[in-house]
């Protein structure tokens, strides 16, 4: 009697599931193979009726979802939903939401203490690989300044200038929190990377989960191939396809990866990684589509390849490469 | 009615009484185990037996169809537990069964359904979670996760299962919170 009702639910739920993949896209015939088990016994429909209700019940559930907050609120307490998450992430070790409340103290308090801080530097076109006494390993882009503070309780980073590559070793007890101006970010054990650019951050997570907290916004959870832009009131989040993201992150490898950007982005890309500046003329020339994969320090070379793509002019100074049109100049 | 007045008439008003009705089950039933296909045949009993007609009152309609099933039941079973079953009038709804079910605020609809939630099995409410929070499509689902959309789908269908017993568990226990607190109340009146 009992296998029987479980094995009626089943095929309920089954049914349930199947056309909520479907969507509207649900087909008529599938509909009417739905009536016809419908119709075959009152026990297939109470049962279908009970757990169609329950899984439309849940659609309500669609109003914990973090919402971007007006500027002017003051910063929400996580939705408990997303603070099981985190708790869950943590492995219990600080409950519900002292996490916040310590990511703000944190914040607050800005502390550099005693012997196990650390600042890293790189200098413009220069990467560097950081190991940290936890056994998680940053990668430093061009031009970037953070500093580190390991300590038995807390790993912590401040991010105060650039593009830094987070593969962060697991540890439950010890959440790393990572402040980049008025955004925290804060995970486990993943990777992902940030670029900070004067109070805008962009976030890319690779692997695992990632907590992004804008100063006055509720925080943002990503997941791997999530990126988001977080600035002082809110955080965007998107997905990107793998190709994308590791187009992003190519600069691990000291490449820089385009797909159809326009000259002027492409150039700008390049002068975060060369002292000799790309200097673009003229419209025409800084709408140009670019795309392929170029040595980050390579701009002659990238230039030498507009010359003989595009037919643009290049003029190599000592301070700077100019690249116009044919026609411009 | 058509079938379609009926079945939303069972969604509008029988279903709501669930938790009414599990503890009544629970109350005049020793076996919990039979619990869950006591309600199924209840709920088919009343779905049959008001496809002429709704009645004035679902929930006495719900309650006094339990009993008769109760009745049955036992009689069937031949074997008469002398415990549970001395009178047959014990088998009468109380009052406070009786008593019209409070319709939840929406409020407090949503903290049963995050606690119900919170009840999933992990990987189960992720996709709950993705699916019904974030409002991703199962394919997205898929994706989010890295996983199959087979595998989605059949997270759902157990999801969809698992969240109407965590409701209807969770449903349970703010009502018989309720009772506890009502008890009190009248414990103190009475000293």
């Amino acid at each position: 009697m009992r296998s029987e009702l479980t094995s009626i639910e089943a095929r309920a739920a089954d049914w349930i599931a199947e056309r909520d993949r479907a969507g509207s896209a649900w087909p008529a015939e599938r509909q009417a193979a739905l009536e016809a088990w419908l119709n075959a016994a009152t026990a297939h429909r109470v049962a279908w009726l009970r757990l169609d209700q329950a899984w439309r019940r849940a659609d309500r559930l669609r109003a914990l979802q973090a919402a971007p907050s007006p500027v002017n609120s003051k910063p929400s307490p996580m939705p408990w939903w997303k603070l099981k998450q985190q708790r869950r992430a943590i492995g219990g070790a600080l409950a519900g939401l002292s996490l916040l409340a310590l990511v703000l103290a944190v914040q607050v308090v800005a502390p550099l203490r005693g012997s196990d801080a650390q600042s890293y530097a790189t200098a413009r076109g220069q990467r560097e690989a950081v190991a940290l006494a936890d056994g998680s390993r940053l990668t430093l882009n061009t031009a970037t300044r953070l500093r580190t503070a390991v300590t038995a309780k807390q790993r912590e980073v401040w991010l105060e200038q650039g593009e830094a590559f987070f593969d962060i070793a697991h540890d439950a007890s010890r959440p790393f929190v990572v402040h980049a101006g008025r955004q925290t970010v804060t995970v486990l054990g993943t990777k992902f990377s940030l670029l900070r650019e004067g109070e805008r951050l962009r976030v890319a997570v690779l692997e695992g989960r990632v907590q992004v907290q804008a100063e006055q916004s509720r925080p943002a959870v990503l997941v791997r191939d999530d990126t988001a832009v977080a600035e002082a009131s809110n955080v965007l989040v998107s997905r990107q396809t793998s190709q994308q993201l590791n187009a992003a992150l190519s600069w691990l490898q000291g490449k820089l990866v385009f797909d159809q950007v326009s000259l002027a982005e492409a150039a700008s890309q390049f002068n975060r990684y060369n002292r000799k500046q790309l200097v673009i003329t003229d419209a025409a020339a800084a709408s140009i589509g670019i795309g392929g994969v170029f040595d980050a320090n390579n701009a002659e070379a990238f230039a030498r390849l507009l010359h003989a793509g595009f037919g643009l002019q290049v003029q190599v100074s000592e301070e700077e490469i100019r690249v116009s049109s044919a026609s411009a100049s | 009615m058509t079938q379609d007045e009926l079945s939303a008439w069972f969604v509008d008003q029988v279903l709501p009484l669930e938790g009414v009705l599990e503890r009544y089950l629970r109350r005049n039933w020793r076996d919990g185990d039979e619990i869950a296909d006591l309600r199924q045949e209840v709920y088919a009993r009343v779905f049959d037996g008001c496809a002429q007609g709704q009645p004035d009152s679902a929930q006495a309609f719900v309650l006094s169809t339990a009993r008769n099933l109760l009745i049955d039941r036992a009689r069937r079973a031949q074997i008469v537990d002398i415990e549970t079953f001395a009178d047959m009038d014990a088998l009468a709804p109380t009052l406070d069964e009786l008593s019209p079910e409070r319709h939840l605020a929406a409020r407090s609809e949503l903290r049963l359904l995050q606690r119900a939630l919170e009840l999933l099995p992990a990987r189960c409410r992720e996709v709950v979670e993705l699916r019904k929070v974030e409002g991703l499509s199962q394919r997205e689902v898929a994706a989010r996760m890295g996983i199959s959309e087979d595998t989605v789908e059949k997270q759902v269908s157990k999801g969809v299962r698992a969240l109407a017993l965590a409701l209807q568990a969770t449903g349970l226990g703010g009502a018989a919170w309720a009772a506890a607190q009502a008890l009190q109340r009248r414990g103190r009146t009475t000293q």
